[in-house]
């Protein structure tokens, strides 16, 4: 209860959770406002998460479009057998992986670093207008950032490779070669990411007791000091529930920036599961196999949350639950 | 993840509907006689037969029919594809026969993606088409769409008159009818190499007639630079990514044979050889032309950036700001000039005949007499499947096909006095009608008209007050008699059995050999990635659907 007020997650709870049928009528009636409050999400949650797990089926159905889902026979798990033996599925994996591990070491701190230096900026205006700029990547569609991203890199026309040229340097081809495919993918992640990434690091700010940095001024702490010991461990609970979170999608990506930066030349590097299970199964109707993928998925994704959160525990952190 | 997978299934759908009004019109490789071949703007000349009249009476129960309708992304300033004036001309038409009409458009290069999820979801409209026989060999099979040989002896004599050459050839399933294939009124259409001829006269150089002599030409293009635009600009070979570049005239010159590719799915095509049929890029000459590509990417012949081209936007500039040279598309090129002359005046594309294979022989890839095949989903109601043949029935009248791909009588042509049209004004055309009817997008049920003769190809250009009406007849006839002339007879095998080992691979085998030979043609050591390619497609079970296609064309008694 006190960990929770203290990562400012407001529950509508005022007792603690094994408690029994007549406890729990006479707070729903206590608290009734707040239960109601909270209606939307659970339903919203209902329709939008449990009902489509209905559609679950279909990994284990050999699913014939216009029979829909229930008259489709069950087919013993063959998708499941079969998912083991697709010749790409190592690397699809392999690459999802490569590119949200780099995507966590890079792309995890920079919000938090950028989030400290707008705390510390003096003016209000300054830091109003910075924070207004740097949401604003987090808006742009991918399509449209992809074609910008091709149109800066492009080895022939693009501006950095102008650049390049002109300190006498060879053009790179950029979206061409794998391994500055990769830097760009994260950098271009972290760019439209990281601003939109401080706000939940600024609002932890707002909570810090103002005393303590007086105090410290006090003591003699410069700014430095003041980030490394009243800053930063007072975010600590927040970027430890961010990180669980975080290392939970670690076998998932997003559909749209690997789809809209990948090209064949780095398809090596750049294929990953969500673009591949378009391809399997909105393309080519491959809807049985490719459900079987995602939940298997799923399942490691839920292994490596419970994991990072077992793990944040262990290390005298307080993890999401 | 399961809201996860919700809102990026929903994404998906708007970031391709993006994606694809961005790339507009682009086509796909089964699509390679997707366009109707005439071109340009000028209407076929001939009949002066006026546009159906709508009858008195309206039935007072109107039966809802939903149409599919490719978009290409092109609507002018203020048009909607399915409110555009013919759309509207066609719903008032129907009306009498108790159709409430209304269009579903779809991107053109999502179209057969979207097919899946549309009859997936049932939510397909009542007309869908495709132009992939496998495609409609699945749905027959998994009884998704209506069987219509019934509906077609009972609602569409019209159809079975005008359309009685493609229903010979196409759209029946273990002998029975599924799909009502369009006719092609025109089958010279295909792949062509282009160039421009404005360049080949400057440099007193004629039109490449073998590989080598290509390749002769493209070099004098970089280092002559015929168009004065800069040589570090000039591209002599507009080359998009591959999967979007054509690559059937050029195979044919290294003696690919184009008539095995009909069937949608066979991915370059194959060979016959010993009794049995082997994908062309499993055989010695496919290693000869992306040797032959590998050189050109190395001396800067094709663009540096083609691997990323994926959408068709750089080959698109390089043809609009007139420093491309050379090209392989299906077009005639006259919209290609029609595109080039806003920067270069002078500039005329002319389509080249095929190049001469080592042994002398030149291939062309027509089309057969058939175009998309036409289907109803099971999902429509027998009312509705009824509505759709009676739809189907109406759009194959003489007429109505005249009015559907040129536009209505007194608004956007007149007939003079000899019988010819003339457009009356090519503004009003251009915006109202000229961006679906040169595509053939409404008029499904017969794609384009019988080629006229050079004179009447004139009037027609003349009427229609087109830029440079000489030239429309010669790139028009030039075009024609490349496939009248090289066009294997019959253009293209046509299948007759399913292939469920390709239904369920052939994305992921294409996709592979996409890559590889985009691998293969930047590489430094060709023949290594060449070989890891063939390794790959064997791994992937390229032998099997080769077996496969081996055996289909066994059944149908197939001799090369």
């Amino acid at each position: 209860m006190e960990a929770q007020t203290k990562k400012g997650l407001a529950l509508p709870y005022d007792a603690d959770i094994g408690a029994t049928p007549s406890t729990l009528r006479k707070r729903i009636r206590k608290n009734l406002d707040l239960y109601l409050c909270l209606t939307p999400g659970l339903v919203y949650f209902f329709i939008f998460c449990y009902i489509p797990m209905f559609g679950l089926l279909i990994a284990f159905k050999d699913y014939n479009i216009f029979q829909g889902v229930l008259k489709s026979p069950w087919n013993h798990f063959a998708y499941f057998k079969e998912m083991v033996h697709l010749p790409d599925l190592y690397k699809i994996i392999r690459n999802t992986l490569m590119l949200n591990v780099l995507g966590l070491i890079f792309g995890f701190p920079a919000p938090i670093v950028l989030a400290i230096l707008l705390n510390e900026v003096r003016s209000k205006y300054f830091k109003r207008v910075t924070q207004s700029l740097l949401y604003l990547p987090h808006f742009m569609s991918w399509v449209l950032m992809g074609g910008m991203i091709y149109a800066l890199l492009s080895p022939k026309y693009g501006i950095v490779n102008q650049l390049l040229q002109a300190i006498g340097l060879q053009p790179i081809y950029f979206m061409g070669e794998n391994a500055w495919w990769v830097t760009v993918f994260i950098g271009s992640g972290i760019w439209a990411g990281a601003g939109w990434g401080t706000i939940i690091y600024l609002a932890a700010m707002t909570t810090l007791d103002p005393h303590l940095y007086e105090s410290a001024s006090i003591d003699g702490a410069g700014r430095w000091k003041k980030i490394i010991h009243i800053t930063l461990p007072g975010i600590m609970p927040t970027v430890v529930v961010l990180l669980i979170l975080n290392v939970g999608h670690m076998v998932s990506i997003g559909f749209e920036q690997p789809y809209a930066l990948m090209n064949p030349l780095v398809m090596d590097v750049a294929d990953v599961l969500s673009t591949y299970i378009y391809d399997l199964g909105i393309r080519q109707g491959g809807f049985g196999l490719t459900t079987a993928i995602g939940l298997l998925q799923s399942a490691v994704n839920l292994a490596l949350v419970v994991g990072a959160n077992y793990a944040a525990n262990r290390m005298g952190r307080e993890g999401i639950w | 993840m399961l809201k996860r997978k919700t809102g990026i299934a929903f994404r998906f759908a708007l970031i391709l509907a993006f994606v694809l009004l961005a790339a507009g019109c682009s086509s796909s490789k089964n699509d390679n006689v997707d366009s109707q071949g005439s071109g340009g703007s000028a209407p076929a000349g001939g009949s002066s037969q006026a546009a159906g009249t709508p009858a008195a009476g309206t039935p007072a129960k109107l039966t809802k029919l939903r149409v599919m309708i490719y978009d290409r992304g092109n609507a002018p300033e203020g048009m909607k594809l399915t409110e555009a004036p013919l759309m509207q001309w066609a719903k008032e038409q129907v009306k009498p026969l108790g159709i409430d009409l209304e269009y579903v458009a779809v991107p053109r290069a999502e179209a057969e993606d979207k097919l899946n999820v549309w009859l997936a979801s049932g939510e397909a409209p009542d007309i869908i088409f495709t132009y992939d026989t496998n495609t409609l060999f699945k749905y027959a099979e998994q009884g998704g769409i209506w069987q219509l040989d019934d509906f077609l002896s009972q609602y569409g004599p019209q159809i079975q008159k005008n359309n009685q050459k493609a229903l010979d050839e196409a759209g029946t399933y273990e002998g029975k009818r599924f799909a009502i294939p369009a006719l092609r009124a025109n089958p010279h259409v295909g792949p062509a190499m282009k160039i421009r001829q404005d360049w080949l006269d400057k440099l007193g150089m004629k039109a490449p007639t073998t590989t080598d002599e290509l390749y002769d030409v493209l070099k004098a293009f970089k280092e002559k630079d015929p168009g004065g635009v800069g040589k570090d600009k000039v591209v002599p070979y507009a080359f998009p990514a591959i999967g979007k570049a054509f690559l059937y005239s050029l195979s044919g010159a290294f003696g690919l044979n184009p008539q095995l590719m009909g069937n949608g799915t066979d991915m370059f095509g194959g060979l016959w050889q010993d009794g049995k049929f082997t994908s062309n890029i499993a055989t010695p000459n496919a290693l000869e032309m992306f040797k032959f590509l590998n050189k050109l990417y190395k001396e800067g012949l094709i663009p540096k950036e083609f691997g990323t081209d994926v959408n068709k936007q750089q080959f698109n500039q390089y043809v609009a700001q007139g420093v491309a040279g050379f090209l392989e598309d299906n077009d005639n090129g006259w919209v290609l000039t029609d595109s080039t002359r806003q920067a270069v005046p002078d500039a005329r594309w002319m389509p080249i005949d095929p190049l001469k294979t080592a042994d002398g022989n030149q291939y062309a890839g027509g089309a057969p007499d058939f175009g998309m095949l036409i289907m109803i989903p099971k999902a429509s109601k027998e009312e509705q499947a009824t509505a759709a043949v009676k739809y189907l029935n109406w759009m194959a009248d003489p007429a109505n096909i005249l009015t559907l791909q040129s536009g209505i009588e007194g608004v956007h042509y007149k007939v003079n006095a000899d019988g010819t049209r003339q457009v009356i004004d090519p503004e009003k055309n251009k915006k109202e009608i000229d961006w679906y009817t040169a595509s053939g997008d409404l008029e499904i049920i017969q794609q384009g008209q019988p080629l006229d003769s050079p004179e009447k190809l004139k009037v027609a250009a003349e009427n229609a007050k087109l830029f440079d009406a000489d030239y429309y007849v010669a790139v028009t006839t030039k075009y024609d008699s490349i496939f009248a002339q090289y066009t294997p007879d019959p253009p293209t095998v046509v299948l007759t059995d399913p292939r469920p080992f390709a239904q369920k691979n052939q994305e992921t085998i294409k996709k592979f050999i996409n890559e590889s030979i985009t691998k293969i043609i930047v590489t430094d050591d060709p023949e290594k990635e060449y070989n890891a390619m063939i390794e790959g497609w064997k791994k992937l079970g390229g032998e099997k659907y080769d077996q496969e296609l081996t055996d289909a064309y066994n059944k149908i008694g197939y001799q090369p």
